[in-house]
């Protein structure tokens, strides 16, 4: 087994006087993809944004790369190696496609030979960034956004990726050609924690998953085993 | 016509350069700081007691000192002074009710009580006197510069100068360069930005400095080129700052500069015997400005979420 | 001594008279600062008038002006500052927030400079020798108090009628509310006026009280005070308007023995309120502590009669969607859609995110404007409607992202709907208000929120949070009721609750329900008809068999094996 990477236990998340997690744990060795999938409402974002700093959290056990991340700040966080590519892309809109991967690779801004490397690697993975290069973001189609977004969160060279919803309302083609991407990086090394509520296409690309149910982990293991699960097969597979 | 111009131009530079401040702000919080028009005579009477050495005047008794700084150097000092004081500001008034996600119409009460406490604080110190800036010791600056029809005091190019070239250096600077990128990120999505790594915390307190150090020119500018009419003066141009940056777009960094140089212009333009209503202009562009544009001249349209 | 004292009381009722009229707009979601510039009018309005009536029809020598003018210019200045609060509002009132706060706080200083430079206000020297009331300065203590007590009960009362309701729901969310039928237009013009009025009569006693008149008495300064007033003493009842007048207006005077350091510690003091009470000295809800449980009125034998808007159409089709179109920008969200809907049917509206459903919701209730086709209710073509008059009308809608009213109580939520219950006469209001929270009452039982009435909505979990949006539409009595994930965010047995509450819906009422839903199975096994979006467009629709084994379906919708190429 590969050392842990990301290591979460008796995590919870409220909102106002609503929990929206409960007591959740999770963890994810380096190189691996895991799933997380679940209805609309279950907490999926909620959990990313707990990781990543977006919401506050209380954690039993929250380590990442063996840092207690509690501590940290979003901006802190990036730093130790934590990418987010956030639900419905929020692309900075008003800015160009360059500038949105200038600044993702702000936490490495003194290294200018690193930046323009990793510039040039994403333009790499996502040609068609590279043609849009100097229009605003906010013009790019969905698709485009999306990749825009993981493009974007790989600029600071993170250890683990945590991806929102990445085919949320894109055409079927382009959803391949992105998980088709996200293969790749896992094959370059990295980490993806995957949230979807496509959970065929989800349990496909993850070597494990977890089932989220109203704030809780109901079901976790192989993501091969969960595709073939029955409770899984009639709540998310719709047969 | 053309001396009609350049007077405007002039003062409409400064307005420019005080509402960029406000703009900047706006566009990182979404919140109005009032406590930029105290600041603004804060800087003004920094400024004119490290230049003319006299402090004091109101309850405080009047007290010279024998070192005179040169106009440049007060003013340096003034804005870093400024910088500071702001970057304290936001430290005291504006970053507890952040953290609490206070509504933002608390921001405006806190910088209003700071804009009172600041205000009549001067009022102690100085009292109500106009203070004049003794033009003639800043070198190198004659008192009138003729080109043909044209005559401009000489504070008058010093002030246009100044500020221009400021304000160009600060455009380039936010469309340019990644500072400035990081800054506009936060303005649009702190969230986002935070994700990024930048750290969205130290981009505000650098902002408050900045516009701090941007009031303080600005004061010390019209002080200058006028007077010093007492510490109320800071509060009034505070408000025609904030009818620049509505006319411009709020927390447009061009539209602030475009809607102070339209205001100095409108301004100049008023016929001698309305001017009575020339502190009105302000206003009524302010008004029919939302009523006929309200995202401003250069803003974007103002979206309802659903 | 006792005459400051008396002074002291005396501005203390003036500035609480202010901060009511600044909470008045605020109250409906308005933060306008105009207040300042009304009370200069009601100012100038009393000064000339009296003048005027001093020199031409009382009798010279007159030194105590009579009771009766009065009283005559206090209903002009109301009316005066009403017609021109009303007008301005329909121009000022589409701006909001800080916007709204900017342009009025214009208005103020344009109304400024007017007095201070035409003729007939004198000037900057301003009018002089207004006519006196009293001999004494201090009986104005009575006048001030008598206009206090008259406004204050007054805004009380409109607080506890129909009209507070829906202002406060407007407060917190302009769009749930006109999705239950408030007319926000109407009621923030409204709002708005009022406290131009309570503004303008405090100008008229003020002004006789001052004895002169000038264009200093509103300026920037005044509306930066009324807007501390009312946030310290806390914005969401009148008395917090009117504590905190009462307090920072005697705050100078308390500190008189710091003399010339008062206005710094004032301001200090205001800044450590701001930080340190943010819900102002009188918080929300802070009477309902010692409240009744309303739910003991609850009546469990009551239920409400079915109703039917429609009229007695033999018209099957209850809804008719023709070639719609919604574009954004370039964007084209829905494309080209068609169906219609039966009177009492479960119609279910699916596809993947982003396929357009929302939307559909969205033009059906007003809120996003068709760019091409037409929607029809009952025949009526109610394409270009806004979205409370199709609230009227019986289209009621739940929201997606939950738009409750979450800073007031479960059974403010529900009231918030009662906009039937709206009341012409006088007499009738008590009566109107208790069949109001009778049917409430009703609702809360019907969604299974059983004693929940008093808490607060954003307090309540998922589950409830989503029962709590339908019983508000249901308040409302709508024919459709367009249900928008109804059960996202539930338990398995929740579900089958919700399901069962639905049916219900149709089989007691006779509501035409119309549902988004991802959890496929609730949708097959309630519908009588499916819908299928995807991208815009309409892929597939009929019965949920036919729905299942629909291969377009399979292959955008429930993931198909292909997908992945």
């Amino acid at each position: 087994m590969k050392e842990i990477l990301l290591d979460v236990r008796g995590l919870s998340v409220h909102y106002g006087g609503i929990q929206a997690l409960n007591d959740v744990h999770m963890s994810l060795h380096c190189g691996e993809i895991v799933s997380l999938i679940g209805a609309n409402g279950a907490g999926k974002t909620s959990f990313l944004r707990a990781l990543s700093g977006l919401v506050k959290s209380k954690a039993e056990v929250l380590s990442f790369v063996g840092e207690n991340l509690g501590k940290y700040d979003a901006a802190r966080r990036v730093r130790l190696g934590l990418g987010h590519s956030p639900e419905g892309r929020l692309v900075l809109a008003r800015q160009t496609v360059e500038d949105n991967l200038q600044l993702g690779a702000w936490v490495q801004r003194h290294h200018a030979d690193a930046c323009r490397a990793s510039l040039s690697e994403v333009y790499q993975l996502f040609p068609r960034l590279k043609e849009r290069r100097l229009q605003s973001a906010g013009t790019l189609s969905g698709g485009e956004q999306q990749m825009l977004a993981i493009g974007r969160a790989l600029m600071a060279k993170p250890k683990l990726l945590l991806l929102d919803e990445p085919s949320l309302g894109l055409a079927p083609l382009l959803v391949a050609e992105i998980f088709d991407r996200m293969r790749f990086l896992n094959e370059q090394g990295m980490a993806l924690l995957l949230v979807e509520q496509n959970a065929h296409l989800a349990l496909r690309l993850a070597q494990r998953a977890y089932v989220l149910e109203s704030g809780s982990i109901v079901l976790e293991g192989e993501a091969q085993a969960l595709l073939h699960d029955a409770r899984v097969q009639s709540a998310y597979l719709g047969t | 016509m053309l001396q009609t111009l350049l007077n405007g131009l002039c003062i409409g530079s400064v307005y420019a350069l005080f509402a960029l401040g406000y703009a900047l702000v706006f566009s990182l919080l979404g919140v109005i700081n009032f406590a930029q028009g105290a600041v603004f005579a804060v800087g003004a009477y920094l400024t004119w007691s490290l230049n003319t050495g006299s402090w004091g005047g109101g309850q405080v008794p009047l007290w010279e000192t024998s070192f005179r700084l040169s106009f440049g150097l007060s003013l340096g000092i003034s804005m870093l002074f400024c910088a500071g004081l702001s970057a304290f500001i936001e430290r005291v008034a504006f970053e507890p009710l952040r953290r609490r996600r206070a509504e933002p119409l608390l921001y405006l009460v806190s910088s209003l009580g700071v804009a009172i406490l600041l205000v009549n604080a001067l009022l102690l110190i100085y009292g109500a006197e106009t203070r004049n800036f003794d033009l003639e010791a800043i070198p190198f600056i004659p008192v009138l510069v003729e080109w043909g029809d044209i005559r401009l005091r000489g504070i008058q190019v010093l002030i246009l100068a100044v500020s221009l070239a400021v304000l160009a250096l600060l455009i380039l600077v936010f469309r340019f360069s990644l500072i400035g990128k990081a800054l506009r990120a936060v303005a649009e999505n702190p969230a986002v930005a935070g994700l990024l790594g930048i750290p969205v915390q130290r981009c505000i307190v650098y902002t408050f400095a900045l516009s701090g150090a941007l009031a303080s020119l600005a004061g010390t500018l019209v002080a200058s080129g006028f007077s010093i009419p007492g510490p109320h003066f800071g509060l009034l141009f505070g408000l025609k700052a904030l009818a620049v940056i509505v006319l411009g777009g709020m927390g447009e960094i061009s539209g602030a500069v475009l809607g102070g140089l339209l205001l100095g212009l409108f301004e100049a333009f008023v016929p001698a015997e309305f001017s009575g209503y020339k502190e009105a202009v302000a206003f009524t562009l302010l008004f029919l400005g939302l009523m006929i544009r309200p995202q401003g001249l250069l803003g974007r349209p103002i979206l309802e979420k659903l | 001594m006792l005459e400051i004292d008396s002074f002291v009381l005396i501005t203390m009722l003036q500035q609480a008279l202010l901060g009511i009229s600044l909470y008045v707009p605020l109250m409906s979601g308005q933060l306008s600062l105009a207040s300042p510039a009304f009370y200069t009018i009601g100012g100038y309005l009393a000064a000339l008038l009296s003048s005027a009536v001093a020199k031409n029809y009382l009798p010279s020598g007159t030194e105590i002006y009579p009771w009766t003018w009065l009283l005559v210019e206090l209903a002009l200045a109301a009316l005066l500052c009403f017609v021109l609060a009303y007008g301005m509002g329909r121009l000022v009132l589409r701006l909001r927030g800080i916007y709204l706060a900017l342009a009025t706080l214009a208005l103020v200083e344009i109304v400024r400079v007017l007095c201070l430079n035409l003729e007939w206000t004198g000037g900057a020297i301003g009018i002089f020798s207004i006519p006196q009331i009293y001999a004494e300065q201090q009986s104005y203590l009575w006048l001030f108090f008598l206009l206090f007590v008259a406004v204050a009960s007054g805004v009380v009362c409109l607080e506890r009628s129909v009209h507070g309701q829906a202002f406060r729901a407007l407060r917190e969310d302009e769009f749930a509310g006109a999705a239950m039928g408030i007319d926000p237009a109407r009621c923030k013009t409204l709002a708005f006026a009022f406290g131009a009025v309570i503004a303008g009569i405090t100008g008229v006693a003020s002004a006789h009280l001052l004895n002169t008149w000038n264009a200093r008495q509103g300026n920037f300064d005044s509306s930066i005070n009324l807007l501390a007033y009312v946030m310290i003493g806390g914005p969401w009842s009148v008395w917090g308007g009117v504590l905190g007048g009462m307090l920072l207006s005697a705050l100078p005077e308390l500190l008189r023995p710091l003399q010339d350091y008062r206005l710094v510690v004032n301001g200090s003091l205001i800044v450590l309120a701001s930080l340190y009470l943010p819900k102002g000295l009188v918080p929300d809800r802070f009477w309902q502590r010692w409240m009744k449980d309303p739910e003991r009125d609850f009546d469990p034998l009551w239920k409400p009669d079915p109703w039917n808007r429609v009229g007695s159409t033999d018209a099957t089709k209850l809804l008719e969607i023709k070639a719609l179109t919604v574009r954004f920008g370039g964007l084209v969200a829905v494309k080209d859609l068609q169906f219609d809907l039966q009177k009492g049917e479960i119609f279910g509206l699916i596809g993947p995110n982003g396929a357009g459903k929302t939307t559909v919701f969205n033009v059906l209730s007003g809120f996003v404007k068709a760019s091409a086709g037409q929607v029809l209710f009952a025949n009526i073509d109610i394409t270009e409607w806004s979205v409370y008059h199709r609230a009227r009308l019986g289209i009621l809608r739940t929201f997606q992202n939950l738009r409750l009213l979450r800073q007031q109580s479960v059974l403010d939520n529900i009231l918030s709907a009662r906009h039937r219950f709206v009341s012409k006469g006088l007499g009738s209001l008590v009566q109107e208000r208790h069949s109001a929270r009778k049917e409430a009452l009703y609702w809360l039982h019907f969604c299974g929120l059983k004693g929940q009435a008093r808490r607060l909505a954003g307090d309540l979990n998922y589950g409830d949070q989503r029962r709590l949006e339908m019983a508000r539409a249901l308040m409302a009595h709508p024919e459709i009721l367009l249900l928008d994930e109804p059960v996202a965010g539930m338990n398995l047995k929740e579900k089958s609750g919700m399901q069962q509450l639905i049916l219900q819906l149709r089989d007691e009422f006779g509501i035409t329900v119309v549902l988004i839903e991802h959890h496929v199975p609730l949708v097959l096994g309630l519908c009588d008809r499916i819908a299928v979006l995807n991208f815009g467009q309409l892929i597939a629709l009929g019965s949920p068999a036919e729905i299942q084994n629909h291969p377009a379906v399979r292959a955008a919708y429930l993931g198909d094996d292909k997908e992945l190429g």
